[in-house]
């Protein structure tokens, strides 16, 4: 009994975290996450009082009430990730799709749990019910990250496409200037930088949204899914400052045969 | 030698009058259509307004003045009504915007293609943001 009640208030606490880690929550909701207004409900007020009431007592009205808050808070999120995958103008549209199919399933098993926990008059299965709010579909840690890092990735291939008009502009430029008998030499070394870190950036980013896209809430929940988005993470940073390192050269590049 | 009549000097006489008073007519005639065609371009506005032109660029003028008079500030009459005339010189109304067209023209293409970039990279920026931990939502 003892045991159980521990892993009950684990249970809890697991999603009472959710409601603590305002700054997270805020993130993922606010425009400075990747565009995603109203993406959760944010701050600390989000489910403090079903949770405090289930801290007072852990009954079938409380500990319903608290679940359905948490599975609300994440329809709010799934619609709003929903219409991000939608807006987006960089997405491909086989990632897009995928997004949306993971976005859909997602929302369609929550509704799902949220029906059997509005059913449920047993305690125990109840908690066990509210673990799975988490564990079964892993909305913040995994879904939303993979949301905005797939957008990420191709936003960097659709930035790659972009640097290749304005390597077409700047090699042209080039041979008008050489052909003045301009000295171009320094431009043209700032096109063939400006060239290779394109080339950098879309190397990172180019296997990531398939790597992205294989990950589930039952690898994140081993351990391995977690990593795997933490390194794409990593190389989408890097992608773009070489994306960024691009920019610059191509500026100088435009400078130099001024 | 050639015999000349009274009745023939008179003759003579008259067509030598008559020279003058042609040309006069003429020189009248003309002066008139240049103030026309000068009134004309002022009322109407269209900076239209050489003394020289032919008479169609005057009516092209005042055909004109009714597009400048519907479509008023599409174009800034020239204080002294002597820019060149012709079709061109109309009160267009699409002329605000050629002249916008004409001054994006000499924009550089290569601030907007690298603004579109600078736009992409924000987007990365954000996605990146929103694929951190700090997004777990408490998970």
């Amino acid at each position: 009994m003892k045991t159980k009640l521990t892993a009950f208030f684990a249970g809890v606490a697991l999603a009472g975290s959710m409601l603590f880690v305002s700054a997270g929550i805020a993130t993922a909701a606010g425009p400075a996450a990747g565009g995603l207004p109203g993406a959760g409900p944010a701050g600390k007020d989000i489910c403090v009082t079903q949770a405090a009431a289930v801290k007072a007592g852990a009954t079938v009205d409380t500990l319903r009430a608290f679940g359905d808050c948490e599975i609300n808070r994440r329809f709010t999120t799934m619609t709003a990730l929903s219409a991000k995958v939608t807006g987006s103008k960089v997405l491909t549209s086989s990632d897009a799709a995928a997004l949306q199919a993971e976005i859909s399933s997602t929302t369609s098993g929550l509704t799902s749990l949220k029906a059997a926990i509005d059913s449920e008059t047993n305690v125990a299965a109840l908690k066990a019910d509210i673990v799975k709010i988490a564990t079964d579909y892993r909305v913040y840690l995994l879904v939303v990250r993979q949301v905005n890092l797939v957008n990420g990735a191709d936003g960097v291939a659709a930035a790659q496409a972009r640097f290749a008009t304005v390597s077409t502009t700047l090699t042209a430029r080039i041979a008008a200037a050489t052909a003045a008998g301009k000295d171009t030499a320094a431009a043209q070394a700032d096109l063939d930088a400006m060239k290779a870190s394109v080339t950098a950036a879309a190397g990172l980013a180019a296997p990531l949204p398939a790597t992205l896209l294989a990950l589930t809430p039952a690898q994140y929940n081993a351990g391995t899914a977690g990593p795997v988005m933490d390194s794409a993470k990593t190389a989408l940073g890097h992608a773009r400052d070489d994306l960024k390192s691009a920019l610059a050269s191509a500026k100088a590049c435009r400078e130099a045969l001024k | 030698m050639l015999d000349v009549s009274p009745k023939e000097e008179r003759q003579g006489e008259h067509q030598v009058d008559f020279q003058p008073r042609c040309i006069a007519r003429v020189v009248a005639v003309t002066l008139l259509v240049g103030l026309a065609t000068a009134g004309c371009a002022r009322s109407s506005g269209s900076g239209v307004g050489n003394p020289a032109e032919s008479t169609p660029t005057a009516q092209s003028s005042q055909a004109n003045a009714s597009t400048s008079t519907l479509v008023p500030a599409t174009i800034v009459p020239t204080p002294t009504g002597t820019a060149t005339a012709g079709p061109t010189q109309t009160a267009n109304p699409t002329t605000a915007a050629v002249a916008t067209k004409a001054a994006a023209a000499t924009t550089d293409p290569l601030d907007d293609q690298l603004s579109n970039i600078d736009n992409l990279l924000n987007g990365v920026d954000n996605s990146i943001s929103g694929g951190a931990t700090g997004a777990s939502g408490g998970e």
